[in-house]
């Protein structure tokens, strides 16, 4: 029974090493266990006793991950921040687009899955969760498995990269970090945005007589240049600043200027849409659904204006503030 | 019945050890270092595992099995050791000692040894004496 469990034990160490070191191993080990056994507890030892001193000698598991030197790290410390941030980016974003996916199933009034299908809430409830989670299972998994081979591949004998303390971001205020959720809505939202506008360009308008283009699509058409550009750099400054982690002064002033640039472009087409009403009448468009149009035109360049007044205008007094702060603590020294 | 009085809390560190646990993990790490050091020492005479752990425990040197058995492969592995299997015995042992590369490595972690020893010993005495200065 002694030597069955003596095998047992140094079995269950050696299959965690390398093959070609099992033989030499079990034949030491046991050597070296029945050894240890013989001098503690005499020729009369009990299994008892060897299980006592098994169990001091540690789990196989452990003693096996003695007898390798090498990386026990699946991803190393290394590549474990770069692997944290690729998934807290990549998962959200995923999930983001899985949400545009399932509302424009809903906007279509089909299945999530199957388009021959009608829009179920309960069944698109279900789907999502379900394909939630695979998606962020396969995810995982291949993220892992991407870093798992970084790790490999990066010998040891390789030098660290180059790097200067100089070019570490200065420290940052908690309030000054992206808001990474955030980011990854505005841009996927903005990119779902543009593929809708440049895919259904020809579409947008009223439709009077149907075969002929929409009512209004000409304005559509001359402004689409300029809400390309402005959605182009709005994406592009999400993603530099999700690259980046923090806000700057030079940031928060390019973001002000793509939301004031939005803004001159909505006020720009509501003037184009304004001195079209009378050809909207013309074409026989009920007299108060122009109404409507008029006033919208009207009020929602006022609205987004002062959205956007209120949403900088906390940022530019938690700034001034913040200067004032600085420059007291000047003084006080 | 006797009831176990539970350890006073307050002298226990913020991970909930108590100052022997705490001392015992603190030792351990210290000597961790020195395993190295001094199996290359010992195995200027050949030894085979059990028998090593032996004299380094009866030199008061205690080095846990599951330590001693794969550093010695380790070593071995780094080219600071020969190993031979003898089988004259009751059951095949194998036999470590230290090479020329070992025996010169040995001679370099012997300096570094000291010379570390030395600088702890200095800083404990410059700040033992300052200690004393003050009023």
């Amino acid at each position: 029974m002694m030597t069955e469990i003596i095998d047992r034990y140094v079995f269950a160490v050696t299959r965690y090493l390398p093959t070609k070191q099992r033989a030499d191993v079990t034949e030491e080990l046991s050597s070296s266990l029945l050894d240890e056994l013989e001098n503690r507890f005499g020729r009369e030892a009990t299994d008892d006793d060897l299980v006592t001193m098994l169990k001091e000698m540690g789990p196989p598991e452990t003693v096996a991950a003695s007898y390798r030197p090498s990386s026990q790290y699946l991803i190393g410390p290394k590549w474990y921040p770069a692997f944290r941030r690729t998934l807290k980016i990549v998962i959200p974003i995923e999930i983001v687009v899985l949400a545009a996916y399932v509302v424009m199933s809903y906007l279509r009034g089909t299945g999530v899955l199957d388009a021959g299908e009608a829009f179920d809430p309960l069944d698109a409830i279900f789907t999502v969760f379900g394909l939630a989670f695979d998606i962020a299972i396969y995810t995982v998994g291949i993220i892992v498995l991407v870093f798992v081979g970084l790790e490999r591949s990066d010998s040891e004998a390789e030098p660290e990269p180059e790097w200067d303390p100089r070019t570490l971001p200065a420290p940052y205020a908690e309030e000054d970090t992206v808001d990474r959720l955030g980011s990854i809505v505005a841009i996927v939202l903005q990119f779902l945005f543009l593929g809708a506008l440049l895919r259904y360009r020809d579409q947008i308008g009223f439709v009077v007589v149907p075969g002929e283009p929409p009512l209004l699509n000409d304005i559509v058409q001359a402004n689409l240049p300029w809400i390309t550009a402005v959605l182009v750099l709005g994406i592009a400054h999400a993603v530099y600043l999700l690259w980046r982690g923090s806000w700057s002064v030079l940031s928060r002033a390019a973001d002000f200027f793509l939301d004031l640039a939005g803004l001159f472009i909505l006020w720009w087409i509501a003037t184009d849409i304004r001195a079209a009403t009378d050809d909207l009448l013309a074409a026989g468009l009920d007299e108060r659904l122009v109404e409507l149009i008029h006033n919208v035109t009207i009020g929602s360049p006022i609205v987004v204006f002062l959205l956007i007044i209120v949403g900088h205008s906390q940022v530019l007094y938690r700034m001034v503030a913040r200067a004032q702060d600085s420059r007291g603590l000047v003084h006080d020294s | 019945m006797t009831l176990k009085t539970p350890q006073t809390t307050s002298d226990n560190d913020k991970a909930g050890r108590t100052p022997d646990a705490l001392e015992q993990q603190l030792v351990l790490e210290l000597r961790r270092g020195l395993i190295t050091l001094t199996v290359l020492g010992a195995l200027r005479q050949p030894a085979y595992g059990y028998s090593l752990r032996q004299h380094l425990a009866e030199n008061g040197f205690e080095v846990d099995q599951g330590t001693l058995y794969p550093l010695l492969r380790r070593l071995d592995g780094q080219g600071l050791l020969d190993s031979d299997w003898n089988t004259e015995g009751a059951r095949p042992r194998k036999y470590y000692r230290l090479n020329a590369r070992g025996s010169a490595m040995l001679e370099t972690l012997r300096g570094h040894w000291h010379a570390m020893a030395e600088v702890v010993e200095t800083l404990f005495a410059s700040s033992d004496s300052e200690e004393g200065d003050t009023p």
